[in-house]
């Protein structure tokens, strides 16, 4: 029995659930909602100078800081609860595949699933962009062009950085019954992570996990972007370890 | 000589905690071939032994070996060929009756053909894209089994099994349990917690009590313990005279009736002639055979009384 059995498996049980409703309403929602700014004409003088560039940092920022983190919660909570809410633990269990590849399959959706997320938001921005140059004449994109070692690096900032969280969402999914815990759990700790980045100031807010993708996109406020992806990753790394460890072990999930 | 024995338990112990100890010297013994009904009440520990035959609960103590090789260390082979239903059915809600087979069919490496063939022995073939929420809960029951089903196993174990089947589906998976064993040499382990469910379809019976074995052997030997613990009612014209002819029976009175337990129909006839040579009158003489329900209960409420045949 291979990985790629076990993921293929896990994939056909997301067929008709909300996760890929989800994916594509959450990666819609910045390019949404920054089609309708720059209404001011500052905003808009300021787009026109670099707007491929201007356009997609700015969405990345929007993403980084509430959406993905978000996103990441809600998945990590819904993916585990197909087998909590139709009381499927033990038929899967009982099943020749080794937990191991249960845990790392379920693991690659959640990947798959953050992969889609970031591609559709990008093709939204773009879709949100054009059609902005549509309304707004002087707005003129093809006398400019993308920069895409920084569109793709970004990009990849955008997955290291939200590592550290999707260990952690991916732990309490994955070990709760209760939908509630681990999104009350998520939200909580985002919220923490907002005061301590806008209000407190805290010096050593960089080592909080769910503070790395904010910071990440400021980088006036934490640099050193190697290092916080590298603790992003530290951080996914123990969170996953631990995760496994411990399904590996407690074998009735009910 | 190969070793017919499909599941073999060592003095299997569990405890959910210090205080509660689910289960205590267990020795199943199942060989190839046989349909053996694991019997006992609600809480007897029956479903705690299953969890641990499929490894959704780890060994603390004693020894677990199914085809001949240890569980712990050759789990996924074993489990390759075994197929289970654990108490209510374990499928996803929004899926049909086919998807919900697809996602097991690469796991055991079923073929399609296969996947088809189990859809209709269990006569869901034509359920099209109806969800599984959408199922009555005797097709869902259906439906656990076809995946119970899927990978061909050589063991099957069914726990409580006619949960939610009207009485026409309750015969209909008698039938169909005793097909299998018969035309595919399946060895099916079917637990319940009603003996009459399953009394016409096994071979072998272990009776489980608190967490302890009662009985195991053959439903042969069961009926021989049956008639083992008839009694006898008898009522006299003076039952004192009749106890103290009777002592070495050990009568027991029970009203104006004395309960006594005979081996056979002779010794009926031997306390009959007994009583007669005291002249006393006789009222009442009946034997009183067990049935195996209450044999069942018997052996589910006194369990001191009787001895565990292993």
């Amino acid at each position: 029995m291979n990985l790629l059995t076990s993921f293929r498996t896990e994939l056909l049980k997301t067929r008709r659930t909300s996760l890929w409703y989800l994916c594509c309403t959450a990666a819609i929602l910045v390019p949404f909602f920054m089609f309708f700014d720059y209404e001011s004409g500052e905003g808009l003088n300021e787009l026109k100078t670099d707007p491929w560039n201007i356009y997609f940092r700015q969405g990345q920022r929007a993403m980084n800081i509430m959406f993905l983190p978000m996103y990441i919660v809600l998945i990590t909570t819904l993916l585990p609860q197909i087998e909590y809410k139709n009381n499927t633990w033990k038929q899967v269990l009982t099943s020749p595949q080794s937990t191991s590849h249960i845990f790392f399959s379920k693991l690659l959706v959640i990947q798959v699933l953050i992969l889609l997320f970031i591609l559709l938001h990008n093709l939204f921005m773009l879709v949100s962009l054009t059609t902005k140059s549509v309304l707004y004449p002087t707005l003129v994109l093809w006398e400019h062009t993308i920069n895409w070692m920084e569109f793709l690096k970004m990009n990849a900032i955008s997955y290291m950085s939200i590592l550290a969280t999707l260990g952690l969402q991916f732990w309490l999914g994955i070990r709760s019954k209760s939908f509630l815990l681990p999104i009350g759990v998520g939200i909580g700790l985002w919220i923490l992570s907002a005061v301590m980045v806008a209000e407190l100031h805290w010096p050593y807010a960089k080592y909080f996990p769910n503070v790395i993708p904010m910071m990440v996109v400021f980088p006036k406020l934490a640099p050193g972007l190697s290092t916080l992806t590298l603790i992003s990753v530290g951080y996914a790394v123990l969170f996953l370890g631990l995760a496994l460890l411990e399904f590996n072990t407690k074998k009735v999930k009910e | 000589m190969r070793d017919s024995s499909i599941i073999k338990t060592t003095a299997l112990e569990y405890s959910y905690s210090k205080e509660f100890q689910a289960l205590a010297d267990i020795n199943l013994h199942i060989q190839r071939g046989q349909i053996y009904g694991f019997l006992g009440p609600n809480g007897s520990g029956k479903t705690t032994t299953l969890r641990l035959l499929l490894g959704l609960l780890k060994v603390q103590q004693g020894n677990i070996e199914i085809f001949g090789q240890e569980l712990h260390t050759n789990r996924s082979d074993i489990l390759r060929k075994v197929g289970s239903l654990i108490e209510s059915p374990s499928l996803y809600g929004h899926l049909s009756a086919r998807e919900n087979l697809e996602v097991y069919r690469p796991i055991y490496g079923a073929s399609i053909a296969r996947m088809d063939h189990v859809l209709q022995l269990v006569g869901l073939g034509q359920t099209g894209r109806k969800m599984f929420r959408q199922f009555s809960l005797g097709m869902k029951q259906r439906l656990a089994l076809a995946l119970a089903l899927l990978p061909q196993p050589e063991l099957l174990i069914l726990d409580e099994p006619t949960n939610g089947l009207d009485p026409s589906g309750i015969i209909e998976l008698r039938e169909l349990i005793k097909k299998l064993n018969r035309e595919e040499g399946m060895t099916i382990l079917v637990s319940s917690h009603i003996l009459s469910e399953v009394e016409k379809m096994v071979t072998h019976l272990g009776i489980i009590f608190k967490g302890s074995m009662q009985f195991q052997g053959s439903i042969q030997e069961l009926f021989r313990l049956q008639e083992y613990s008839s009694r006898l009612l008898v009522h006299t014209s003076d039952n004192d005279a009749a106890i103290r002819a009777l002592y070495h029976y050990h009568p027991e009175r029970s009203g104006e009736t004395l309960s006594i337990t005979i081996k056979d129909f002779k010794q009926a006839a031997e306390i009959s002639r007994t009583l007669f040579e005291q002249d006393l009158d006789i009222y009442l003489l009946q034997p009183k055979v067990h049935d195996l329900e209450q044999l069942f209960i018997d052996l589910t409420t006194t369990p001191t009384l009787t001895p565990s045949h292993e």
